[in-house]
């Protein structure tokens, strides 16, 4: 991927650093999602735009890190990008088709190439069907298969996850939490996915039952040529997988950047506070961070600010911050911000 | 000298299950100073929750019983205190901070109400001193316009509002020791700096102790004084935070060290630790960690190890203390 080719006339190490020549797996444009708000007269209620005309590019075998808070909008891109909801406006191009506008048929099809892994496994495990069956399901969906060859597949894929291709015949509640992801996982790759978004994957592990499942999914990665979306609020767990990430405020991306140059030199103000905020599992070296404590908590997304999103809990915020929206510019070593501090 | 605040000593609890009585908690010893903020610090099914559920006279009554051992807030035993002596403590001298405050706050009630509601139990007085002193409280946790929002419902504050409002109702009666179970966990992480500061400053100001239950080795780095490090139901390391993370003395702290992803530079391979946390009732013979450690020698694979004094302060429950060298964290 080294010598990937820019299809985007990009500088290299900005937005588009591992899209090939083939182009990007997953293109997404002004992406918007709308959630009607019950309540209100007559019972018209408010509109809370989730997401704000997003805008991001997958490359082939890159992993894209999302992050952001609660309300930030990372997951409803997520699902919006596969429409488990639908999106109000914008684009979505799996491997340059129009995802936005597919029948429900042609939907069902593409869903063969982008699948999902939730943080609970139990939501693609049905608790009542051997694994065998949950992990074959889409396979019958999709591939009319004897008996012998469907479960051949399926005992290939519990072996591909790091399973006994034996436990095919055991219920979701005989797993270990870790366990039960993998067969998640399983379940998510049954098909050859080109993407597969994975949203907060591995929060509810402990750390060691974590690291397995990020391990199994960098080699996944590698074995496939898969792409990830990788949503997750912790930064750690980002700063690792990623290859790039996307750093989501009130439904906007306001940075985008190589994963070392968003950890080293945060371009956003949100970048640099959400990333003094963790702190670093060395008493010493935590003592002597220097830490910025924000302000106040994330405004309602109902009724977002004017100007900049991000305005009213900003420690560098200006005059021009409050009126104007800032514009989305190149950053400084690589990727792009969404600050009136740059330009 | 006089004891510490709060000393645990060979605690052992057991759970019912349908195989009988089984144990969960095995010779958990450790203390907590005036002022000091220690962590308890462990994966799923170390113990760390029974233990502080213990503490707070909280383990359900039918199906757990604490089979040994001793718990003294101030030189008072806890362990076998009537229920309505220990309800008496609890809010007053002893109080506490969950993960999910919803389970502590009444939806039903204005929290000026319930925390009013908990400084009259404990104190008396008046209402109008109780409200007064609830509005007072929830202004020292940052809440803005105190008096106004004492008269909002729980479901009106948002998440890390309500953990102010929560902290607030466990510092109404100036506790000696807060217990925090996870008390961080669910909040996005510029909120959860928020409230390590408040807590903090609730400790310097008030010289309240706090047992910290948590997962989050970050969290213990940045707001602890020792920690407690128990792993399938045993205390197996304690030591002061900064020896804890340079020079771990437990295979075990030394393997969730290595474990945790960076911040600060991105690592090769994520390191794991084999294997899974034994389930009670399954314990292994010898050393509990003997399956997934790195160190093992065959004496870890039936000799019950003890918890040896180390000569720097803190213990460590592991046979080869005195000749391993293990990885601190950089």
């Amino acid at each position: 991927m080294t010598n990937a080719v820019n299809a985007s006339g990009a500088t290299p190490g900005s937005l588009s650093s591992r899209v090939g020549a083939a182009g990007p797996v997953a293109e997404v444009e002004d992406l918007t999602v709308d959630f009607r708000l019950r309540g209100g007269v007559l019972g018209r209620g408010d509109t809370l735009r989730a997401v704000r005309a997003v805008s991001l590019e997958i490359g082939e075998r890159e992993t894209l890190g999302l992050v952001g808070e609660s309300g930030s909008g990372k997951s409803t891109t997520g699902r919006a990008m596969l429409r488990l909801v639908e999106p109000t406006a914008g684009s979505v191009r799996l491997d340059g088709e129009e995802v936005t506008a597919l029948g429900r048929g042609d939907l069902r099809l593409a869903r063969r190439r982008m699948q999902m892994v939730f943080q609970d496994p139990y939501s693609s495990l049905d608790p009542a069907m051997v694994v065998g069956e949950s992990i074959g399901e889409p396979l019958d969906v999709h591939e009319s298969l004897s008996r012998a060859e469907r479960s051949a597949r399926v005992g290939d894929l519990l072996e591909h996850v790091g399973l006994s291709a034996t436990y095919a015949q055991r219920y979701p509640y005989e797993f270990s939490g870790g366990q039960r992801q993998r067969l998640a996982i399983a379940r998510a790759i049954a098909l050859h996915p080109r993407l597969l978004v994975c949203d907060e994957a591995v929060s509810a592990l402990d750390v060691s039952t974590q690291n397995q499942i990020l391990n199994l999914l960098e080699d996944l990665q590698a074995e496939f040529g898969l792409s990830y979306l990788f949503i997750a609020h912790d930064l750690a767990v980002v700063r690792h997988i990623a290859h790039r990430v996307a750093v989501m405020y009130l439904g906007e991306i306001v940075e985008t950047a190589p994963t070392d140059r968003l950890f080293d030199r945060p371009a956003h103000p949100y970048t640099e506070a959400l990333l003094s905020a963790v702190p670093v599992p060395n008493p010493r070296r935590q003592r002597e961070r220097e830490r910025i404590v924000l302000r106040g908590e994330v405004p309602d997304a109902a009724n977002p600010p004017a100007g900049c999103a991000f305005h009213t809990r900003c420690p560098h915020v200006m005059d021009v911050c409050r009126v104007e929206a800032p514009p989305v510019v190149a950053a400084p070593g690589g990727g792009t911000v969404r600050c009136h501090l740059h330009t | 000298m006089t004891e510490p605040l709060l000393v645990v000593e060979g605690l052992e609890v057991e759970f019912a299950t349908d195989r009988g009585w089984v144990q969960v908690l095995d010779g958990v010893s450790f203390t907590v100073g005036r002022g000091e903020t220690v962590g308890l610090v462990g994966e799923s099914g170390s113990g760390k929750t029974v233990t502080s559920l213990a503490v707070l006279g909280l383990l359900p009554a039918e199906s757990s019983r604490i089979t040994a051992g001793s718990i003294r807030l101030d030189g008072r035993e806890l362990v076998g205190l009537p229920r309505r002596r220990m309800e008496a403590l609890r809010g007053d001298e002893l109080s506490m901070i969950f993960q999910e405050p919803m389970t502590s706050l009444d939806p039903a009630f204005r929290v000026g109400d319930q925390i009013a509601e908990v400084v009259r139990r404990h104190r008396g007085g008046s209402k109008r001193a109780a409200w007064a002193r609830a509005v007072e409280v929830l202004s020292t946790v940052g809440i803005p316009h105190a008096e106004r929002r004492a008269r909002s419902y729980p479901h009106e504050f948002s998440g890390g509002m309500r953990q102010r409002v929560m902290i607030a109702m466990a510092l109404s009666c100036e506790p000696k020791l807060v217990i925090a179970d996870e008390p961080t966990t669910a909040l996005d992480v510029t909120i959860q700096a928020q409230v390590l500061d408040l807590l903090r400053a609730m400790r310097d100001e008030f010289g309240t102790a706090v047992v910290f239950v948590t997962h989050d080795l970050g969290v213990v780095a940045d707001i602890c004084d020792r920690a407690v490090v128990m792993y399938a139901g045993q205390v197996v390391e304690r030591a002061g935070v900064d020896a804890l993370y340079e020079h771990p003395r437990h295979p075990y702290t030394e393997a969730l060290l290595s474990a945790m992803p960076q911040l600060t530079a991105r690592s090769g391979r994520l390191a794991t630790i084999p294997g899974s946390t034994p389930p009670a009732g399954a314990m292994p013979p010898g050393c509990r960690f003997h399956p997934r450690c790195g160190h093992g020698v065959d004496a870890c694979r039936d000799t019950a190890v003890a918890e040896h004094p180390l000569a720097e302060g803190g213990t460590s429950r592991c046979l080869r203390v005195s000749d391993l060298a293990l990885k601190g964290s950089a």
